[in-house]
């Protein structure tokens, strides 16, 4: 899925097409079918509400199989929490981030936890995959609650570590979750991007370097007391 | 159950350390308790210190939100050529104002009751007084050269240099300038832990660079420095003068009226951790000083009645009092040293000790 820009938004699916997309805000929990389709979809002003983050879920059925993808989009303004949106009940398969990011990034290396569920009930003991545009390939599992915790790699390809972007560079990500359930099978994704770990243009040592500098510079003004009388 | 209450508070002063103890753990691990979304958050437009930086925090500064407003929005308007619109000026009246009313309230005790970096560095003055450092004062004569950093960086840092950065006057690495200086993004975030604050951006361009350094020089210099001098960061803190310019519109307020005998005391002034010489010598408005931070301790200090007092609105939150007075000394001296519990020492023929 991709995304655009104000005062609407298009949404576009690449490599595919679904039979309807669905939109949920931290405002309208209740998912709301959008207009459009079967590869392109668009979200009015009033739709998109006050602001935070927007949860697109789109699917479709062939046969047996049942297909779903969700992302999100976030634009900041005077939001409400996106908790209730998230965890409203659906139904189907489902990858429920237990948080979204605001500002600042899913950078490398940092920790998300995602709730895995099929028709509202936790799967637990189950695989999620994430695979990402840096290469990585890699299998995690859900705890007895359902959830399933992923470090995200430091992979970043370099040439998407330009100057230009800097610490804003993304790259994509995709999680999947397979399951059988009454006699059909679901697959269901969920993509969004990260960004680079800060640490990649920062310099720890310097850091404690120049601290330690400034706290040097500030030792002559410790004076030991006068010794006083008892 | 009251007499119980006065011993485990006898003082103001234990009251506040209680308060800034609460109020430390909130603001920088009260997002645990709070939520993380800046929704969740107590505020994002608090008259303190308390970082944007640290993720675990329970509210953030006011003067994140404002350096951001001016850069994006007013600088960025005005540098598309279009009138500012009530759009572009909203927020900024949102962040002001949200500040203005938790100012309106608390007023000036936000910085010695809330800020953690206050709470910070009074921790580490006290440490000074324990390692036996001599405390120094900054005398009167320097005061005048000093009191207008504080108003120099927010002017220059907080609101000029984002807007210049808005209307592309100055590269988008000074877009957060103050935020890149401040010690309290070193400092909180360690305390979380994470010492990505700590790290200087060293692949950014030199504006980054050089605000990094600063910053760290900064941090280093003033953790040192507040075991010799009281509160050192306070003195040039924007917050202060934010706060400072609306002190005499809060219900929360320091008043003093003139007493024949102050003349020759001045304990106030030994007591007061920003050093104001004010308090010693004015009374009425001009004794409530853009430096005060409404820790109290003049009133504690003050050895006759009613002449020093916090007022919200009409009401005396506390007074001082010869008999307080007399109590208080005899646990610490104005200028902060504990008095030592005297050990006497049994004739040595006691001693069970070889
Ligand atoms: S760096 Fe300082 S000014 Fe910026 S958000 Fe943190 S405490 Fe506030
Ligand atoms: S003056 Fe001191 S206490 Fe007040 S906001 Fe600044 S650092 Fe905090
Ligand atoms: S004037 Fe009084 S209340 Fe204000 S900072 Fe000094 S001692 Fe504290």
């Amino acid at each position: 899925m991709s995304r655009g820009g104000a005062p609407g938004l298009k949404l576009e699916v690449s490599g595919g097409s679904f039979d309807q997309v669905q939109l949920q805000t931290p405002e309208v929990p209740q998912a709301v079918v959008l207009q459009g389709g079967p590869s392109s979809w668009s979200v009015s002003k009033p739709q998109m509400g006050t602001g935070g983050h927007l949860w697109f879920v789109a699917s479709k059925e062939e046969g047996n199989q049942v297909l779903r993808a969700s992302t999100y989009f976030f634009f900041p303004a005077k939001h409400q929490v996106p908790t209730e949106m998230l965890r409203a009940p659906r139904g189907g398969l489902e990858i429920v981030p237990m948080r979204l990011q605001e500002h600042g990034g899913t950078r490398e290396g940092s920790r998300w936890r995602f709730l895995l569920r099929h028709e509202n009930q936790a799967l637990a003991n189950h695989s999620l995959q994430l695979e990402t545009e840096g290469g990585t390939r890699q299998t995690v599992t859900s705890d007895a609650n359902g959830i399933a915790e992923i470090t995200f790699p430091r992979d970043f390809l370099a040439e998407r570590l330009t100057s230009k972007e800097g610490m804003n560079a993304r790259q994509d990500f995709v999680l999947s979750v397979r399951h059988e359930a009454g006699g059909k099978q679901y697959l269901t994704t969920y993509n969004h991007s990260y960004n680079p770990d800060r640490m990649r243009e920062r310099s720890l040592p310097i850091g404690v370097g120049v601290l330690a500098l400034g706290m040097v510079l500030a030792t002559p003004l410790l004076r030991r007391k006068g010794k006083k009388n008892a | 159950m009251l007499d119980r209450l006065k011993q485990m508070v006898p003082t103001l002063s234990r009251f506040r350390f209680l308060v800034q103890l609460l109020t430390f753990a909130l603001s920088v691990y009260g997002g645990l308790l709070v939520g993380s979304y800046a929704a969740e958050k107590i505020s994002t437009a608090l008259p303190a210190l308390s970082c944007a930086y640290d993720s675990a925090n329970g509210g953030y500064c006011a003067l994140v939100p404002l350096q951001h407003q001016m850069d994006h929005r007013v600088g960025a308007v005005m540098a598309r050529a279009q009138q500012i619109t009530v759009q572009v000026l909203i927020p900024v009246f949102v962040t002001f104002t949200t500040f203005l009313i938790f100012f309106f309230v608390l007023g000036k005790a936000f910085c010695a009751w809330v800020c953690p970096l206050g709470t910070v560095q009074e921790w580490l003055a006290k440490l000074g007084r324990r390692l036996g450092l001599e405390m120094r004062a900054v005398p009167a004569g320097k005061l005048g050269k000093l009191r207008p950093v504080k108003w120099l960086i927010l002017l220059g840092l907080v609101f000029v240099v984002p807007l210049l950065v808005g209307l592309g006057y100055a590269p988008h690495s000074a877009g957060n300038p103050y935020c890149d200086i401040c010690p309290s993004r070193i400092v909180t975030t360690l305390l979380t832990a994470n010492t990505e604050e700590l790290a200087i951006r060293t692949g950014g361009d030199g504006v980054s660079l050089g605000l990094g350094i600063v910053a760290n020089l900064l941090a280093g210099f003033m953790i040192v420095a507040a075991l010799a001098i009281r509160q050192p960061f306070c003195r040039i803190c924007p917050m202060l003068a934010m706060n400072a310019l609306f002190r005499h519109a809060s219900l929360l307020r320091l008043t003093k009226v003139a007493h024949a005998k102050c003349d020759k005391c001045g304990i106030c002034t030994k007591a007061c951790p920003m050093d104001i010489p004010e308090i010693h010598h004015q009374h009425g408005r001009k004794a409530f000083n853009e430096d005060c931070t409404l820790c109290g301790r003049c009133a504690e200090f003050c050895p006759d009645d009613k002449i020093i007092q916090i007022k919200f609105g009409p009401l005396a939150v506390f007074s001082s009092a010869r008999e307080y007075y007399k109590r208080r000394v005899k646990g610490e001296t104005p200028e902060g040293e504990v008095k030592p519990i005297r050990i006497i020492r049994k004739p040595a023929g006691e001693t069970h000790a070889g």
